[in-house]
């Protein structure tokens, strides 16, 4: 792949997919104030890996990939940022949730909806992440690396889980 | 809790917010410079690094073979020396590319494995092979002394393989220890999380 074919890919695949690739982010992570280090890690990622895009089947199951497991990897690089590993209580996510500028544009439903996803173990955040964004239990499966029925449960499980944060039914 | 799919349809109308630090507009020439940039980066740093090291070797082999007439003890403690070196080197380069190679494309399960995988060989590479090259330094040390110092009186000779024995193991132990702790502090929250999720994704 020559250079120019590289960064014409490279610019089309940011331009489609830069929001559901910046959602999954902001959802992986508990300090939003990592988000666009994530974003920037999965981008030099995604143009790593383009030598070998003409094999991959699907563009967003190989995007949601290498999303997934770049912020699965991402406490490595940034390890010496404070509070990484730390579990937030209730009011230190509030606090969080405040000073983000993503967050204030957002209405109360969908602030509640971070706030409860943000008290998650980072994988099922990421499941249900990707669930949000409509991705099938068939493509999750081929992503997350289990079956789809196993897929299903957990969205089950995640929903309630959810729910009971929310304060509110399933 | 709302409605789920009026949720996923708020939710997926969601947009990076502008002001943040990553510019989302748009790519420009500038990101492509920084991506082609880092692309390089360990490259780079590996050529620097075996550079320096290929150096050194030069400078010692030039210094016991060629500064000094030619004995075969020097000869035995260049071998072993160069060959300990270039192969704690290359197992270092190997594991350094392995790292970077690491298959981003895979579904994450199989991620996992291979992250998993490779913190073992690095805890493996500073806990055995470091150890392993330090016995090597230790004995070609040993071996350039006894030839050396040849000249000198029996105790002072002792003294002086006792003295240098003593501060490459306290320099072998304090690299180690270090090189561990740095492991430990870097890899371990990520790798215990890692084998967290991993569980909780067997069925």
């Amino acid at each position: 792949m020559s250079s120019e074919e590289k960064e014409k890919l490279f610019t089309e695949i940011f331009k489609v997919n830069k929001e559901r690739i910046f959602r999954l982010c902001y959802t992986s992570l508990n300090n939003k104030d990592e988000v666009d280090d994530l974003f920037q890690e999965v981008m030099t990622n995604v143009w790593r890996s383009l030598e070998s895009f003409r094999n991959e089947a699907k563009i967003s199951t190989w995007i949601y990939r290498i999303t997934v497991n770049s912020a699965l990897l991402f406490n490595k690089r940034f390890k010496t940022k404070s509070g990484r590993f730390q579990n937030l209580d209730h009011h230190e996510l509030d606090e969080m949730y405040e000073g983000s500028q993503f967050e204030k544009n957002l209405d109360e439903d969908l602030k509640n909806l971070h706030k409860a996803i943000a008290k998650l173990g980072k994988q099922d955040r990421i499941i249900i992440g990707l669930f949000l964004d409509d991705t099938s239990y068939e493509e999750i499966s081929e992503i997350v690396g289990i079956s789809p029925n196993y897929v299903g449960v957990k969205i089950n499980r995640i929903k309630t889980a959810l729910a009971n944060t929310m304060g509110g039914k399933e | 809790m709302k409605e789920i799919e009026v949720l996923k349809n708020n939710w997926q109308k969601q947009k990076p917010a502008a002001g943040d630090k990553f510019n989302y507009e748009e790519i420009t020439s500038a990101s492509f410079s920084r991506l082609k940039k880092f692309e390089k980066r360990i490259l780079k740093i590996n050529i620097v690094k075996t550079a320096g090291i290929i150096i050194a070797i030069t400078l010692f082999i030039w210094s016991m073979l060629f500064e000094l007439p030619v004995s075969a003890f020097r000869i035995i403690a260049v071998i072993i020396i160069v060959i300990g070196i270039s192969m704690f080197w290359l197992k270092y380069l190997r594991l350094q590319l392995k790292t970077a190679k690491l298959n981003v494309r895979e579904n994450s399960l199989d991620f996992i494995d291979d992250v998993l995988k490779n913190f073992s060989e690095q805890r493996e590479f500073f806990r055995k092979d470091f150890k392993v090259f330090g016995v090597l330094l230790l004995t070609s040390i040993n071996i350039i002394y006894l030839d050396l110092l040849t000249d000198l009186p029996v105790l002072e000779r002792i003294g002086f393989h006792v003295l240098m024995s003593a501060v490459l193991i306290a320099v072998i132990f304090f690299g180690v220890k270090f090189r561990m702790r740095r492991f430990k502090k870097e890899n371990e929250p990520i790798e215990n999380e890692l084998i967290k999720m991993k569980e909780d994704l067997k069925e």
